[in-house]
């Protein structure tokens, strides 16, 4: 007979096992007990760092630099988001042939870049450039080859989408959006503005992480500065410059053109230029700034200084006769200057209009040495005169206490002394405009973050009296008038200025080479622009003399500058018109800083509940914008400015609801309307 | 066999024993406590639900606002690339080779325009100004 089990061996072994059972239950709760108070109590700090680092992403966001406008708001630098081409040379198989198809689709490699992309590409490094801010059309070539290892970033790029037009104001910035010449470099620390910190989160997809939030210091963007510069007339300034240059077979030329009231520059222009979007390719020579940069001896256009410093001490007067004999004056006992011509007598006035050195020298020897000095330093000479320029010379002015004769008569004359085109510019501006020397500048307002900081006019000392300078004027009407400069005569204007001719110095050598320039005002009795020509080793037919080289193209940038200001002709001008106020043309004087502001009626409502339309014209946008919105007008605007045209016109009945059509427009450019 | 079946117990239905009638009676307070319970819960799962809800949203929101801010940075860079185009297209030097080297245009000469002072009347005066008088 078989034994029989015994139930409770069975109740024994289920025991046994499930206290095993326990056993293993209860460790491995207590290794991952462990395991999790390992995890958030001692790594906690670790592992949250790690994750963090995962999730989150801190980026430096750069700041958009500020733009360079001209007066009118045209663009003259900006700044765009470009690709750069990049690789992770790591994950290339065949870095020469990578570099070989990159090369073919940017399309413009020489064989020395070809070769050093291929370097870079073979470091086997974890990033390397292909390429930096490459154009759009290139990127998307590089783009479609689909090369596993090459990618894209953005980097802002600077472009001057007027290529050379006033390449040696705006300047250029280098690699690192970091301003290198020029305004970019003046102002530099404004332009750049504050980049920004983003804190990016996104998600924990190994390809293509998606943030889902972001948070920081969003970048300030640069200041935009508005330039006093006119981009038509800087235009102008250039292509009769050049067109000078090369009809006189000269090495090279400046042109200023500057207000002698404000002291704005309207155009600086200089040859052999460059563009600044390129300007590696192009040489130092070409990119210096000769119209504040370069120091020459004026010559005679200096005796505009040595005329107002003797009508301003009253040691002559315009009529009082000056012996220049035979043309010929000793200096000491080893020195003779001569002029071009035997005057003889002449009177003060015919000195500077037939600019006789022996003249000017003899009041130069009646001035004295301290006398002439002050008036050259009263006019600038021997100083920085703007904040703009960052390569500025002061030029080149010995103290008068070291003066012998000889450089007192070499100063009265324009020589042994150095001036820049800009310095004489503003010498001249201060005749023209009775005797104050206003700081000249190409800064017209700053804009940052949507307000407007005009800088303001500066003068910086009287230097002559108004009845001076009033003399000079005649005096150098005379000298276009039947001097020197009668090729600077304009048949509807007055022009007053001065022609002036001087042997070049190098290493402290008088070459036969010459600097030809011709420096002047007009219209002479209210004076709207400065014009200084000066033209650097004059090699043609025309000869190296200011009044045949440079005369001519300041007549030529005059005549075509004062019409396109729609300045008035002050010789037989057409009688003037009486016209409505209808904000078109010049008469659009609300754009002027000095214009009182319009009135503007309380609005009648008729009694059948018409709204009367007042004179918007004038207004802001914004200011437009509220007045209609009190009478409950709907305003429909274009363009942008200052509100230039209404329709319907001021006066007329309209319902309440109905619409009034806005054009907006900026500030006519002249400054004299 | 035998000691199987002997093991096996066997029970009799007794006739004699009516049918018991089973009354399955209503225990309020253990309803309302089960109800409260399943509230509860219910509040519970509803909080979790939420919770979780409140957190996703937040998320997906980022993702389109962050969406809308890379189309809005695309569409800035399209712009700021198109004004530089119009500013090279408006370019003075450009302009002025078209219409000398394609328009075949000349400058005007000096008697070809002519500028006129143009003298503008005086702003009418505020109605107030004109009834006050």
């Amino acid at each position: 007979m078989a034994e029989q089990p015994d139930p409770r061996r069975w109740r024994r072994t289920a025991g046994s096992r499930l206290i095993v059972l326990g056993v293993v239950f209860a460790v491995w709760s207590v290794a991952v007990f462990a395991r999790l108070v390992d995890l958030q109590i001692f790594q906690r700090a670790e592992l949250e760092a790690r994750a963090e680092s995962q999730r989150t992403n801190l980026l430096e966001e750069p700041a958009q630099r500020g733009d360079l406008l001209d007066r009118n708001g045209n663009v003259l630098a900006y700044s765009v988001d470009v690709d750069t081409v990049c690789a992770v040379p790591s994950k290339l198989d065949d870095p020469t042939q990578v570099a070989a198809r990159a090369c073919d689709a940017l399309g413009d490699c020489d064989d020395a870049e070809r070769a050093a992309i291929t370097k870079r590409l073979s470091r086997k490094s974890a990033f390397a450039y292909v390429r930096r801010r490459v154009s759009v059309d290139q990127a998307r070539r590089v783009a479609a080859l689909k090369i596993d290892g090459i990618h894209f970033i953005k980097e802002p790029r600077r472009y001057y989408p007027n290529r050379e037009l006033a390449a040696h104001v705006l300047g250029y910035v280098g690699s690192e959006n970091k301003g290198l010449a020029g305004l970019e470099a003046t102002y530099d620390s404004k332009l750049r503005g504050r980049p920004g910190h983003i804190l990016l989160q996104s998600d924990g997809r190994k390809t293509g992480r998606r943030p889902f939030s972001r948070v920081g210091d969003p970048p300030v963007p640069g200041v935009t500065i508005e330039l006093t510069i006119d981009e038509t007339l800087q235009h102008l300034a250039e292509r009769e410059l050049k067109a000078g240059v090369e009809e006189n077979k000269a090495a090279g030329g400046s042109v200023v053109i500057m207000d002698p009231m404000s002291g704005e520059i309207f155009a600086l222009a200089n040859y052999p230029t460059f563009n600044p979007n390129s300007y590696g390719m192009f040489p130092p020579e070409q990119q210096r700034n000769r119209g504040v940069q370069d120091v020459y001896e004026p010559g005679s256009t200096f005796k505009i200084v040595t005329a107002s410093a003797a009508l301003e001490e009253k040691i002559l007067r315009p009529n009082d006769v000056i012996d220049t004999g035979g043309g010929v004056i000793a200096i000491g006992s080893s020195r003779t200057v001569r002029d071009t011509h035997a005057y003889g007598a002449l009177s003060f006035t015919d000195v500077i209009v037939k600019s006789s050195n022996i003249g000017a020298i003899k009041i130069g020897l009646r001035l004295g040495a301290e006398r002439l000095g002050r008036y050259v330093q009263r006019f600038g000479f021997g100083t920085r005169l703007s904040p703009d320029f960052p390569g500025e010379s002061a030029g080149i002015v010995w103290r008068p206490a070291q003066w012998n004769e000889s450089t007192l008569a070499s100063v009265s004359m324009g020589y042994e002394i150095g001036v820049t085109p800009l310095q004489m510019a503003v010498a001249a501006s201060t005749v023209a405009n009775g005797g104050e020397l206003v700081q000249p500048r190409v800064v017209r307002a700053l804009i940052d973050g949507g307000t407007r900081t005009v800088v303001p006019r500066k003068v910086v000392r009287r230097v002559t009296t108004a009845e001076t300078t009033a003399e000079m004027t005649t005096i150098m009407e005379g000298v276009v008038e039947r001097g020197t400069a009668t090729l600077a005569k304009l048949p509807d204007f007055t022009i007053a200025g001065k022609t002036g001719t001087s042997n070049k110095n190098v290493d402290g050598h008088y070459l036969n080479q010459f600097n030809a320039s011709f420096v002047g005002f007009v219209p002479s009795r209210k004076p709207a622009l400065t014009i200084l020509v000066m033209i650097d080793s004059p090699h043609s037919v025309n000869g190296h003399f200011g009044g045949r080289v440079s005369a001519p193209i300041f007549q030529r940038i005059a005549d075509a500058a004062l019409r396109y200001l729609g300045v008035t002709p002050t010789i037989n001008p057409a009688p003037p018109v009486l016209v409505p106020y209808r904000g078109t043309g010049n008469e659009i004087r609300v754009a002027g800083p000095a214009v009182p502001l319009t009135i503007i009626p309380v609005a009648n409502h008729s009694s059948t509940g018409q709204v009367v339309l007042p004179e918007l014209r004038g207004l802001s946008g914004r200011e437009a914008l509220r007045v209609l919105a009190r009478l409950g007008i709907t305003p429909r605007v274009a363009g942008e400015g200052i509100v230039i045209e209404q329709v319907p016109l001021p006066g007329t009945a309209l319902e309440a609801g109905g619409a009034c059509r806005l054009a907006l427009g900026r500030p006519t450019p002249g400054l004299h309307p | 066999m035998h000691g199987k079946a002997s093991t096996r117990a066997t029970f009799d239905v007794s006739p004699a024993l009516p049918p018991q009638q089973v009354t399955l009676e209503v225990d309020r307070a253990r309803q309302l406590e089960y109800r409260r319970w399943l509230l509860v819960g219910l509040v519970l799962l509803a909080a979790a639900l939420f919770d979780g809800w409140q957190r996703s949203v937040p998320v997906s929101h980022g993702y389109r606002l962050e969406e809308t801010h890379r189309a809005r940075a695309d569409e800035d860079a399209i712009g700021r690339r198109l004004r530089l185009e119009i500013a090279s297209l408006r370019a003075p030097a450009r302009i002025e080779w078209l219409a000398i080297n394609q328009l075949h245009l000349v400058a005007p000469q000096r008697n070809d325009s002519m500028v006129i002072e143009r003298v503008v009347p005086p702003q009418q005066p505020p109605s107030s100004v004109v009834a006050s008088r």
